[in-house]
């Protein structure tokens, strides 16, 4: 139940719950190897030369500096090049080679000179060039090449303008993301979240937004009223988030692209994080209803409200399956703070956590296989994972107070936030993780940072 | 003087007018414009925010050309980088490399008008050094009709080219014997053969359409070689279903025992349409092509010779 009184609900929590330092729990099922067992297939002419016993290992790729056309420095084509390779390395799949380890001289007629790549183990190249075509406009070509196969991969050139230089460096490193992976990449994506500035005692919280990685930051409140509980559309580039004013909450929508605000409606003293079903078109919410809360279901227009979970007990922080047709959420009706599931429509929830500790703010991947919570008991604050029947719980943080799991597009990474004490109060920092426990990154915002919410992919 | 300095003067203003009135006025930046406030006044009636262009989202982002280069066509290269290969021959004549000795050009075929040249009545043919000549143009012993020649720029697929072997064929001279067997032995045409798939195995032979040579490895001869690729042999464990995937590669090693390529093997291509399984394949690929790997520790009765062996990548 975070956020419910968002200027010092999480620091109590920690403390009347969290207990003492918190104690590291080794991470589950981090194999650096997938073991197989599946044994030779025999052919007519002898069993097949079995290799088993695989490293799960990132992708060696290197990534020079793009020229310009004439091969001459560029300096917004350095500049994509560190965002692309910063890309790469992000997501754990891949390892960008040093740059001062490549041969001088490794491409001849604009093709690799393969020997000189695969002497650094280089698996994958990337090469391209920048022209500034005149007018405000930018021509980017790149080529993603097998150093291995010796040969090109993929080849693609982009007109853009120059402001746009970042978001061609995502959507190459979301190229060859694809390419080399087999799913769609995540670095062309944004993140909503809550900026916490000023004192503790009247903290300025400000709705924010931001690329993935932190750049272009933008703060689209002015912290004249609390904002609170930001979530994407997951079908468009369109934010719901709460707003509280004369502290009365209400839930609003706000459109990134038309900058348009929609006001979906006020339900009651305590209404908690509105989140969107896979299509947009609902919004699953928790409101106040007597001595308990209650998940409601609404469409954008405030209007239809369906109430789906019974208000005995407290039932907040719901969240769809992708296929929209359950939803988990958190509820206190067995005595403490767990996870349970229901249809889409309601009924009967099944509960699917387990463990030792509490569980709450339960968020479904958007692969379907693994929902990330949060947990806290005698060995602190954690996030973790576990898939959606409740097997398979493994830990990927753990620390003071860590909480609000959201997951990239393509349900790789996890970010939440971090909240450490500090002399001033408390430092909150926004954090991802693989959902392999792997490749923990801070990702940088100008004040203290929670709440975050990861956007669709915006091509 | 005066007159003028009327004129000028009300030049001058009428230009400082017209700039007034024309000349956009710029606005002053605004600091406080970075920041987009999303008014809430009047929360009972959605209103537009005030700076909704700040929020610059697709409307400055997704206007991407994407156009797909054509692919350069890298040249191969061999873990032993080849010599660069021969030009092409030319269409006609082919040219005899390092013959003993250096061989006259030979004649275009005559055109009909010259075929007197074979007339019925022939001066004897003088004395002369071994030369190749057409066939078209064998001077018969005894006087034929004309022959007619074919037209000489339209060959036909089936056209000979290639100068005769037997230049001296009633030579009696070891010399020209021996000149005749050089000529003979020398290949002096681009290899024809090409890779011949596999057609299948005598009827009830034994043989398969894949056939590799995996049944002339042992047991242990298999262990060591996966041993060896194992340490390039590296998967994506987070993709979906990756641990209960398979794949097939038939890979192909030279006479060194280096793998030359490697490619999925027919019963696993249907799995191709899945990205992710592709990726997984591409990755056994690489695996088995890593110059760290490639060179299989292959028995040393299997060197020597191109060999096909057919290998199974588990997570």
């Amino acid at each position: 139940m975070p956020l419910i009184r968002p200027s010092s609900f999480n620091l109590s929590r920690r403390l009347i719950l969290g207990g003492g330092a918190a104690a590291l729990v080794p991470g589950l099922g981090h194999a650096q190897s997938a073991l197989g067992g599946a044994a030779p297939a025999p052919t007519d002419n002898g069993p097949a030369i079995a290799v088993s016993g695989a490293q799960n290992a990132p992708i060696p790729i290197a990534v020079p500096v793009f020229t310009d056309p004439s091969g001459a420095p560029s300096d917004i084509g350095g500049q994509m090049t560190q965002v692309m390779s910063d890309d790469l390395g992000h997501s754990g799949v891949f390892r960008p080679i040093d740059p001062a380890s490549f041969v001088p001289n490794s491409m001849a007629n604009g093709v690799p000179v393969w020997a000189n790549w695969s002497i650094l183990g280089a698996q994958a190249l990337i090469t391209g060039d920048v022209a500034d075509q005149g007018g405000g406009q930018l021509r980017v070509e790149f080529r993603l090449w097998s150093i291995t196969q010796q040969k090109q991969v993929q080849g693609t050139a982009y007109t853009t303008t120059h402001a746009n230089w970042r978001r061609i460096s995502h959507i190459i490193g979301d190229v060859v993301y694809e390419q080399m992976i087999g799913e769609k990449g995540y670095f062309d994506s944004r993140v909503a979240y809550i900026s916490d500035a000023g004192p503790v005692t009247s903290p300025v919280r400000r709705l924010a937004v931001m690329d993935y990685d932190g750049a272009n930051n933008q703060f689209l409140t002015d912290g004249s009223s609390m904002a609170l509980s930001p979530q994407f559309n997951p079908t468009r580039q369109q934010l719901a988030f709460v707003s509280f004013q004369n502290n009365s909450p209400r839930v609003y929508l706000f459109d990134l692209q038309s900058g348009r605000q929609q006001l979906v409606g006020s339900f009651g003293d305590l209404t908690i994080g509105p989140k969107f079903s896979p299509d947009g078109n609902t919004l699953l919410m928790s409101v106040s209803r007597g001595g308990g809360a209650a998940i409601v279901q609404v469409s954008p227009g405030g209007g239809g409200m369906t109430e789906l979970t019974d208000s005995n007990s407290i039932n907040v922080t719901p969240s769809f399956s992708p296929d929209g047709s359950q939803i988990v959420f958190n509820s206190d009706r067995d005595g403490n703070q767990q996870l349970f599931i229901m249809g889409a429509g309601g009924g009967s929830p099944k509960r699917i956590s387990f463990g030792d500790g509490q569980y709450a703010e339960p968020a479904w991947s958007p692969r379907g296989d693994l929902i990330a919570f949060t947990r806290w008991g005698s060995g602190g604050f954690s996030i973790g994972v576990m898939q959606p029947d409740g097997s398979g719980e493994r830990i990927l943080s753990t620390g003071f107070l860590v909480e609000g799991s959201t997951f990239c597009p393509n349900g790789r990474v996890i970010m939440f936030y971090r909240q450490t004490p500090s002399s001033y109060g408390h430092d909150s920092r926004l954090v991802t993780i693989g959902i392999d426990g792997f490749n923990e990154r801070l990702t940088d915002t100008p004040t203290n940072a929670s709440d975050p919410s990861w956007s669709p992919l915006l091509a | 003087m005066r007159r003028g300095a009327t004129v000028s003067g009300t030049i001058h203003v009428l230009i400082v007018l017209a700039a007034i009135i024309a000349l956009p006025v710029p606005k002053l930046d605004n600091a406080a414009d970075d920041t987009v406030s999303v008014d809430f006044v009047g929360a009972s009636a959605p209103q537009q925010a005030n700076n909704p262009g700040k929020v610059a989202a697709p409307a400055n982002t997704p206007t991407v050309n994407a156009a797909h280069l054509a692919e350069k066509q890298p040249k191969p290269q061999p873990i032993v980088a080849p010599p660069p290969p021969p030009p092409p021959p030319p269409p006609a004549p082919i040219q005899q490399p390092t013959l003993p000795t250096p061989p006259a050009p030979a004649p275009p075929p005559p055109p009909p008008t010259e075929t007197p040249a074979v007339a019925p009545t022939p001066p004897p043919p003088p004395p002369q050094p071994p030369q190749k000549t057409t066939s078209t143009v064998v001077q018969p012993k005894l006087p034929l009709p004309p022959i007619p020649a074919p037209p000489a720029p339209a060959q036909s697929p089936t056209h000979q080219p290639n100068l005769t072997k037997n230049s001296a064929a009633m030579s009696q001279s070891v010399l020209a014997t021996l000149e005749k067997l050089r000529a003979l032995q020398k290949q002096d045409q681009p290899p024809t053969a090409q890779y011949n798939p596999d057609q299948g195995g005598a009827p009830n032979g034994g043989g398969s359409k894949n056939s590799t040579s995996n049944s002339r490895l042992s047991g242990a001869d298999r262990g060591a070689i996966g041993a060896h690729v194992r340490p390039c042999w590296s998967i994506d464990a987070e993709a979906p279903g990756v641990a209960t995937f398979q794949v097939h590669l038939l890979v192909t090693t030279d006479a060194s025992g280096t793998v030359r390529a490697a490619q999925v093997a027919a019963q696993d291509q249907g799995q191709l349409g899945d990205p992710i399984f592709n990726a997984y394949a591409s990755r056994a690929v690489d695996a088995v092509m890593d110059y760290r790997c490639a060179t299989l520790p292959l028995p040393p009765t299997m060197l020597g010779q191109a060999q096909t062996f057919i290998f199974l990548f588990t997570p």
